[in-house]
């Protein structure tokens, strides 16, 4: 496809990054967008497989621009903020989800701007707590991109999460060999579709599970507001309702925000910098 | 047990949800920060045990 570009939502960790080199192989340019904000720190750490990327593909293949989102994820986060408080509760903590939100609406915007027709992430089914790598939200997330003509792709969703790091490996301790052996077998066909183990034959990474590791946070923004958030689910939250609920939940909190996003969005493309939008854009 | 993990998470939710959002980030990085020291304690705690046992064995066979 001659002259095709695609717009990727680039952390810089291995789900991306081989959703980057997927990308690659199908278009002529790749345009990795990592985004910035108060709260997300280091994002130039993201830079550090972007070189590795460049130097198998090639430097013209793939351009690079960290963003800063201040200002939308606030509006994303408290917009209506009450009337959300007393619907949805504790839903308001799915930082990690909105703040993925913000990043699609800002994407959304650059390709506007830009005149580009495609973006993808590095969503991964094995992520599946995070509401952004849901099907359900990311099907609602595709059919915002779909309202602006812009088509929306997850070219790692079906590859496996990675291997638990057990505690024995931590300690590089000895571990019981039949349990060990146990375990391992049942993992074994799926660590090889993991996307940790397609960069490492890819010779992109030095290991098939980075994840943990201090190469994994060399390689990725930070960010601890994940813990609040991990704190509603894993300890109010999910000792007391189920995965289902949770989905059917989550869905319907994160199709108010997202439609309501939608049409901000059409107020943009109409108004331009007059829209409510563009006042948190910092344009 | 649920109800006391319950319990222990809502006045940190409470407080995370009604922060505007610096303030947010700023008590999410604090929480974060705390559970990372105690995690590290634990961590280093447990190797040097293991460090430790792991000498006397190897003196014991000496021995």
């Amino acid at each position: 496809m001659p002259g095709k570009e695609v717009v990727l939502l680039y952390s810089g960790g291995t789900d991306s990054t081989l959703a980057a080199c997927l990308l690659a192989e199908k278009y002529d340019k790749v345009r990795l967008l990592t985004f910035k904000r108060f709260g997300l720190f280091s994002a130039a750490n993201s830079l550090s497989n972007v070189a590795r990327l460049k130097a198998r593909y090639g430097q013209d293949r793939f351009s690079h621009e960290i963003i800063p989102i201040d200002g939308i994820f606030r509006k994303v986060s408290y917009d209506r903020f009450f009337t959300n408080l007393f619907k949805h509760g504790f839903f308001l903590l799915s930082t990690c989800g909105l703040c993925k939100l913000a990043m699609h609406v800002r994407a959304l915007i650059y390709c506007l701007e830009e005149g580009i027709r495609n973006v993808s992430d590095g969503a991964n089914k094995g992520m599946n707590l995070f509401p952004d790598q849901q099907p359900g939200v990311i099907a609602m997330i595709r059919a915002m991109y779909a309202k602006f003509g812009i088509d929306y792709s997850n070219p790692v969703f079906e590859f496996e999460g990675p291997q638990d790091i057990e505690f024995a490996d931590r300690f590089h301790l000895e571990r019981i060999p039949d349990l060990a052996a146990e375990r391992d077998a049942a993992f074994a066909e799926n660590k090889k579709k993991t996307t940790g183990h397609r960069l490492y034959e890819m010779g992109m990474m030095p290991s098939d599970n980075v994840k943990g590791t201090a190469q994994d946070r060399g390689m990725q923004p930070r960010c601890f507001q994940f813990i609040l958030f991990n704190t509603w689910l894993h300890w109010y939250y999910l000792p007391f309702a189920d995965m289902d609920r949770y989905v059917r939940e989550g869905d319907s909190f994160f199709l108010e925000k997202i439609d309501r996003f939608t049409a901000l969005l059409k107020e943009y493309r109409a108004k331009g910098h007059l829209s409510e939008l563009a006042g948190y854009l910092g344009i | 047990m649920k109800i006391l993990r319950r319990i222990m998470a809502f006045p940190l939710c409470l407080v995370g949800v009604l922060l505007p959002w610096r303030l947010r980030v700023i008590f999410s990085e604090c929480v974060g920060w705390i559970i990372q020291f105690i995690y590290m304690n634990y961590i280093y705690t447990l190797r040097f045990i293991l460090k430790e046992l792991e000498k006397a064995k190897n003196s014991g066979k000496k021995q």
